[in-house]
């Protein structure tokens, strides 16, 4: 190879930068798989490279079992004191786990981190059913969803509390016996499916944790559904926890899903959160005679009126997404709520909304709402008196049928009801009259007749309404927007475009951007043949 | 309605921008010298960037004046998501579409003018160019001299033999 002389060649504009710039660009570029292979390679660029990449302990400092045994023995070596960053992802994992625990175990005190995915080995967790590693702050144990987790619950540290140090700590579908942990001075939280642990032991690891930022428990089996005894002082108490005033001043996020509905209410009722940025909470109604009113809104849960309406500051518009006819969730801003449940009814999404709208300020009151409804039970009374309540300006109708010969159930007979007047008003009275965006996949059958038909009648109103022919209690809008999909559920591509149709429909639309699919049209082209020309490409215009 | 104070940077070769005090104090730098000497009409040498340097690095800090400051002690190569750690958003990544001097010069005055976010930009940038190279890549890519012996570097590459087999 051909080298040039350095009196010849300029000073490389990189090599000007300072050690401490290079070094923070090195340490972006090593990945977590494959670290000491990524600092080989930059250690053989040049002599100056190689200089910083050995002389600096701390890039050496992430050991993977993605990698053999003798790069992470080179990478320990390199290491010397630093405190190191383990991971060990089982799926893509070079090393044996028992050989890679060995390696490090005679450092088990420089461990600052540790991050392990396994499913179907027990030795990654072995290792950590030892002492617990002193310095430890971080430690993520996680099962992948399409492993299930066979053995038992995991006891850590051979039942001894968790290091002082650990402030950051996530398990996600190991059952980890979480109370003996003894957790306190946590920063960051989140338990998801299987951890065990008590409604008790969760607040007082809250109540211990002061500064932390945030916290998310997903779907903890281990929690029970409990009566509301009463004063919430007794509840609190009932829990084994005195002082239910737990100040979280540094909290940021907060997710309480998939949980008891009488566990989410009572955190609620014993935490302050004022500075909180999001909150993902569910209302689980799995029992008769539970409510989002009786159960959740209490008034246990008025002292975070303000930082719920914080919460929604932000927001430009309401989601309310339905994918089934017991699983509703509302998103305001940074606040979602889901309501949903083995017994939960319609009227509940009702107590849900009213709780918003009384709670949260009038700025809520006037948001545009965006609908999205997949596949629902639902009546047309029922439908009405909800539009009624809402300012819905952009609806999403989705059916999930499996095949064309299966009929979609209630998304048809909704467009059905956009296209007339209510009958029972005096005046002409509408059904979503701030409508502007549809987009749906409701097109198979009649469907397609159907959104023809409708957007033909309210069109046609309007412009009754327009020349002073007809009154109405509210003045009916034209689409600015319609989005057509011909797949099932909007994912595959099951049935072809229709020119014919689209035609008539912008016609009947008046300047509404018509959608099939990715596509924008905007004329008679053929489609059909443009949608399969164009297959692999993205959002594209179909010229007329 | 009064207009925003402002005040006047003066680049090494010599030219001055006016621009919004609050612009101008996205650079700590920048920010602590008003603090120092006080509100003054005098312009504020800058003798490390020079007008077109500084003239991009304003308009970086001109889009992100309402952004909120990073915590001094944030790095992001201490993220928890390395992946994450080196996103980019979608105008940072046009604003720093640059030419390679031009990209360096950014990242030196971003230090020296000390706008943390900016040099975070840059050094993504140059980190996601080094990902997934091959050292002789990179010393192609950067236009760096191999100045390893044959000897040195086949050397190194026996000791790191073990390293080729993935």
């Amino acid at each position: 190879m051909q080298r040039v002389d350095d009196d010849v060649m300029p000073s490389a504009p990189i090599q000007l930068l300072p050690f401490e710039l290079l070094l923070q660009m090195f340490k972006l570029c090593i990945s977590n798989d494959t670290p000491v292979r990524d600092l080989i390679s930059l250690a053989l660029v040049c002599k100056l490279w190689r200089s910083i990449v050995e002389g600096t302990s701390s890039l050496w400092c992430c050991i993977s079992g993605g990698e053999a045994v003798p790069h992470v023995r080179k990478a320990l070596a390199m290491a010397k004191d630093a405190s190191l960053e383990i991971i060990y992802f089982e799926d893509i994992a070079r090393t044996d786990p028992e050989i890679f625990f060995g390696e490090i175990g005679r450092l088990i005190t420089q461990w600052e981190s540790l991050s392990i995915t396994t499913g179907n080995s027990n030795s990654p967790v072995t290792a950590l059913q030892t002492n617990p590693p002193p310095n430890l702050k971080t430690l993520h144990l996680r099962a992948p969803w399409y492993w299930e987790w066979k053995k038992g619950p995991v006891t850590l540290f051979e039942g001894e509390p968790a290091p002082l140090a650990l402030t950051d700590l996530w398990v996600d579908q190991i059952p980890v016996v979480m109370e003996p942990l003894r957790l306190s001075g946590l920063r960051s939280l989140e338990l998801n499916r299987t951890p065990v642990v008590s409604a008790g032991e969760l607040l007082r690891v809250l109540r211990d944790s002061p500064a932390l930022e945030r916290c998310g428990l997903y779907d903890l089996t281990s929690l029970k559904e409990f009566p509301l005894p009463g004063p919430e002082k007794e509840l609190l108490r009932f829990q084994g926890v005195e002082n239910p005033n737990i100040r979280l001043s540094d909290l940021r996020t907060l997710a309480l899903c998939g949980l008891p509905v009488s566990f989410v209410h009572l955190v609620l009722s014993a935490i302050q959160i004022p500075n909180l940025q999001r909150l993902d909470m569910d209302c689980k109604i799995d029992q008769h005679g539970q409510s989002p009113a009786s159960d959740l809104f209490t008034t246990h849960i008025s002292h975070h009126s303000p930082t719920f309406t914080a919460l929604t500051d932000s927001a430009k518009n309401i989601q309310i997404i339905s994918f089934s006819d017991t699983n509703w969730t509302i998103s305001v801003g940074n606040l979602i709520i889901t309501l949903e449940g083995l017994a939960f009814k319609l009227k509940h999404l009702d107590e849900g909304l009213e709780w918003l709208f009384s709670h949260l300020g009038g700025h809520v009151d006037t948001l545009p709402v965006n609908l999205s409804l997949h596949e629902l039970e639902i009546s047309s009374k029922w439908f009405t008196r909800l539009a009624s309540a809402l300012k819905v300006t952009k609806l999403e109708l989705w059916t999930a049928s499996s095949s064309e010969h299966e009929p979609e159930r209630q998304p048809r007979n909704i467009i059905s009801l956009l296209s007339q007047p209510l009958e029972s008003t005096p005046t002409q009275q509408w059904v979503l009259p701030d409508l502007e965006s549809l987009n749906t996949n409701v097109v198979h059958e009649d469907g397609k007749s159907k959104i023809l038909d409708m957007v033909k009648a309210r069109h046609a109103f309007i412009e009754t309404q327009l020349d002073g022919t007809q009154e109405a209690d509210v003045v009916l809008k034209p689409f600015k927007e319609i989005r057509l999909r011909g797949g099932r559920n909007g994912i595959s591509k099951d049935l072809a475009p229709n020119t014919k149709f689209l035609v008539a429909l912008q016609k009947e639309a008046r300047g509404a951007e018509i959608w099939w699919e990715e596509f924008k049209w905007t004329g008679s082209e053929d489609l059909n043949a443009a949608t399969k020309s164009n297959e692999a490409g993205s959002g594209r215009v179909v010229a007329g | 309605m009064s207009a925003a104070p402002q005040v006047t940077l003066e680049s090494s070769d010599g030219e001055k921008f006016k621009v919004d005090k609050e612009v101008a104090e996205r650079s700590v730098l920048i920010k602590n010298m008003i603090e120092d000497v006080g509100e003054s009409d005098n312009p504020i040498p800058l003798p490390n960037v020079n007008a077109s340097v500084l003239k991009k690095v304003l308009e970086y800090c001109e889009h992100h004046r309402g952004d909120p400051l990073p915590a001094a002690d944030a790095d992001p190569s201490n993220d928890d998501n390395r992946k994450r750690a080196t996103e980019i958003s979608d105008w940072d990544q046009k604003f720093i579409q640059v030419d390679q001097e031009m990209l360096f010069e950014i990242i030196l005055a971003a230090n020296y003018m000390d706008i943390k976010p900016l040099l975070d930009v840059g050094c993504k940038t140059v980190a996601n160019m080094i990902k997934g190279k091959t050292p002789e890549e990179i010393r192609k890519l950067f236009n760096i001299v191999n100045d390893f012996t044959p000897e040195e570097e086949a050397q190194i590459k026996k000791e790191n033999e073990w390293a080729e087999d993935r």
